[in-house]
């Protein structure tokens, strides 16, 4: 078998609130092929985005390992996980958090700027991400000017800028009809198809986690069990 | 993330709060605007007053009479010819003229009337005053009476192109005296290059007769105004100037030109100071500002800055935006500020005929000063900011 892309060892979290302990992740043991296009799914509060935020570097667990590409990112400082945050993972929101004064084009770019990708090789990526997503001739849009499903494609395709191996996306249906929550997926799935990324989705909805290959379970901060709808091979 | 992008990210941002950026840019052109402008103004005065000094000669001394009290006001005496004797025999004086000065004389030429100052001098005023040059005619000699030395503007008013007054020419002129009416007419002698005013005295607007008329004319009797000396070099003045004091005691007060400089420098330098202090008060208030708007702007932007470092901004980067944003609203504020600083001095010295002493130089320090002060109260909100755990900064709503 080949070494994860995504790898939890006993993974625990633990916030204090009001003075008291709060467990979240009471180790999480999690392995994600790469290529694979799964969903976490569980009861509010069970600590999908904490366990997401993990994954993402966005934030360090109280104990335990995670690996990205097979590097425990608790070897790495600061600097060094804003770059892999950077380069390696693709968040999708679920509430698009894009900037409000950037159009769709300044959006997309803004991964690469932060990653110091020249002006003129960022503009002509950005342009062919978003004609990807389906939205070539709304580049000079500002946020406030798209619909929620062409926002969130305009995050996907900011997520997609500097061609990161791993996609996070937290509820990113949540905001959106289910008509334009399944185009979304068809985008997702096809990007997954394509160009082999791999994608950790939480959702609440049932029906997006069925068009997944491998559903986890999630409840009271540990898998609670799997569902495989697809063989990898 | 290079500094081309944190600049345009930053003005990106600055553009999407036009209306809170322009308060803080307000606040900071004011501040840069007073401070521009007062400097202008007083580094004007100080040019013409250190120019009317020069005016006035660095070995010449000017004795008035009486005490200068403090705030330049003068109390009481005046000056006799024991006193000029008494002057004049003071080790280093080279030499002393009584002046008679303060009068006014009336006269009409070509149907134009004018009023002017007149100054009853001997021959040696000319020649201790090295600013007074001729441009024709003649000093006064011993015997002269009923003539008169004209200076260059009332020759030719400055708003002719030709001259009114000629040499021989006569002028009638009337003088009041304790409410009579008294007239004479001069002979014009002399007619004095253009001097620019000079201390004590604007040469250029006045007329000078001899002493003894103007004692006759005016009834002063045996009282002089002040006296003019001349040292026997610069390096004495000093030393003159300290020997007239003792022989005098509080009857008579001596300005040289390095006192007189002293004294309008240390009153400069008070207004400089307390006006500066005013302008700085108005910064400080500008970067108070700046502070709490951009402590508003980062708890605003709580989420985009959760999102810019999950993305993989750095702390640094979050940082060097936010401090941008304040070094663009310090750079634009300073640099309109110092425009209207300028324009203000322009304005201000027109109404009160003065040059003022704008420099590039001074420009450029305030843009500086303004960009400083806002980088400064921009540090602590930036540090928030780039110090943000990006996670709750997601959570944020
Ligand atoms: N920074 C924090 N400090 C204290 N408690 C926290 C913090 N972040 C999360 N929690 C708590 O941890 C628990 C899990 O939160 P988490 O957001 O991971 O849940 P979730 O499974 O994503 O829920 P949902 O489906 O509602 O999004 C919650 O009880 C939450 O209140
Ligand atoms: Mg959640």
């Amino acid at each position: 078998m080949t070494k994860p892309i995504v790898e939890t060892i006993d993974l625990h979290k633990t916030y204090m609130s009001g003075g008291r302990p709060l467990e979240v992740l009471k180790g999480v043991d999690l392995k994600v092929e790469e290529g694979e296009f799964m969903a976490i799914m569980g009861p509010s509060g069970s600590g999908k985005s904490t366990l997401l935020n993990m994954i993402g570097a966005l934030d360090r667990p109280t104990s335990g390992e995670v690996h990205i590409n097979g590097v425990n990112i608790n070897k790495l400082n600061d600097n060094q996980v804003a770059d892999l945050r950077n380069r390696e993972i693709g968040f999708i929101f679920q509430f698009f958090n894009l900037i409000p004064r950037m159009d769709a084009q300044g959006n997309v770019e803004l991964p690469m700027a932060i990653a110091g990708v020249s002006r003129g090789d960022r503009h002509k990526r950005a342009k062919e991400l978003l004609g990807l997503v389906g939205l070539g001739d709304r580049a000079d849009h500002k946020p406030s000017q798209l619909s929620g499903g062409e926002q969130q494609r305009v995050a996907i395709a900011r997520a997609l800028s500097n061609n990161p191996h791993i996609l996070l996306a937290d509820e990113l249906t949540g905001n959106l009809d289910s008509r334009t929550g399944s185009e979304i997926m068809h985008l997702l799935r096809r990007l997954n198809e394509e160009e082999g990324k791999t994608f950790i989705l939480i959702t609440h909805d049932p029906a997006v986690g069925q068009q997944t290959d491998r559903l986890i379970s999630f409840k009271d901060g540990i898998i609670e069990g799997e569902k495989k709808f697809k063989d990898l091979i | 993330m290079n500094p081309v992008d944190t600049l345009l990210i930053a003005f990106n941002g600055l553009k999407g709060r036009k209306f809170r950026f322009a308060l803080n840019l307000v606040g900071i052109l004011i501040g840069c605007a007073a401070i521009t402008g007062l400097i202008s103004i007083t580094e004007g005065l100080q040019d013409s007053v250190t120019g009317q000094l020069n005016v006035f000669g660095p070995s010449n001394l000017i004795i008035m009479p009486g005490e200068i009290g403090s705030g330049m006001t003068m109390t009481g005496g005046s000056l006799n010819w024991r006193d000029l004797d008494i002057v004049s025999r003071v080790d280093y004086v080279k030499g002393v003229t009584p002046i008679i000065a303060n009068k006014i004389a009336e006269y009409t030429i070509n149907g134009r009337y004018f009023a002017t100052d007149v100054y009853g001098v001997e021959r040696a005023y000319k020649e201790l005053n090295p600013n007074t040059e001729l441009e024709e005619g003649r000093n006064f000699v011993q015997s002269d009476s009923a003539v008169v030395i004209v200076g260059a503007n009332i020759a030719q008013p400055l708003d002719l192109d030709e001259p009114i007054v000629e040499l021989g020419d006569r002028i009638k002129i009337a003088a009041t005296v304790d409410d009579v009416e008294k007239e004479l007419t001069l002979r014009v002698i002399g007619i004095l290059k253009e001097t620019g005013s000079s201390f004590g005295a604007n040469l250029d607007d006045s007329i000078a007769i001899p002493l003894k008329t103007a004692q006759q004319l005016f009834e002063t009797g045996n009282e002089f105004s002040y006296f003019l000396a001349q040292a026997d070099s610069i390096d004495v003045v000093d030393e003159a100037a300290g020997g007239i004091e003792e022989k005098m005691g509080d009857r008579a007060t001596v300005i040289t030109a390095a006192s007189a400089q002293e004294q309008v420098e240390s009153i400069l330098g008070t207004i400089q100071s307390v006006l500066g202090g005013i302008a700085g008060i108005s910064l400080v208030v500008a970067g108070v500002g700046i502070i709490n708007t951009m402590t508003v702007s980062v708890m605003e932007r709580t989420k985009e800055i959760g999102t810019m470092k999950a993305l993989g901004a750095k702390s640094l980067d979050v940082l060097m935006m936010f401090l941008t944003e304040a070094m663009l609203t310090g750079m634009i504020g300073g640099a309109i500020g110092a425009g209207f600083g300028y324009l203000l001095a322009g304005i201000i010295g027109s109404f009160i005929d003065l040059t003022t002493s704008s420099s590039i130089m001074l420009g450029f320090e305030v843009v500086v000063f303004a960009v400083a002060t806002s980088i400064a109260s921009g540090l602590y909100p930036a540090y928030r900011a780039s110090n943000m755990n990006p996670v709750e900064a997601l959570r944020h709503e």
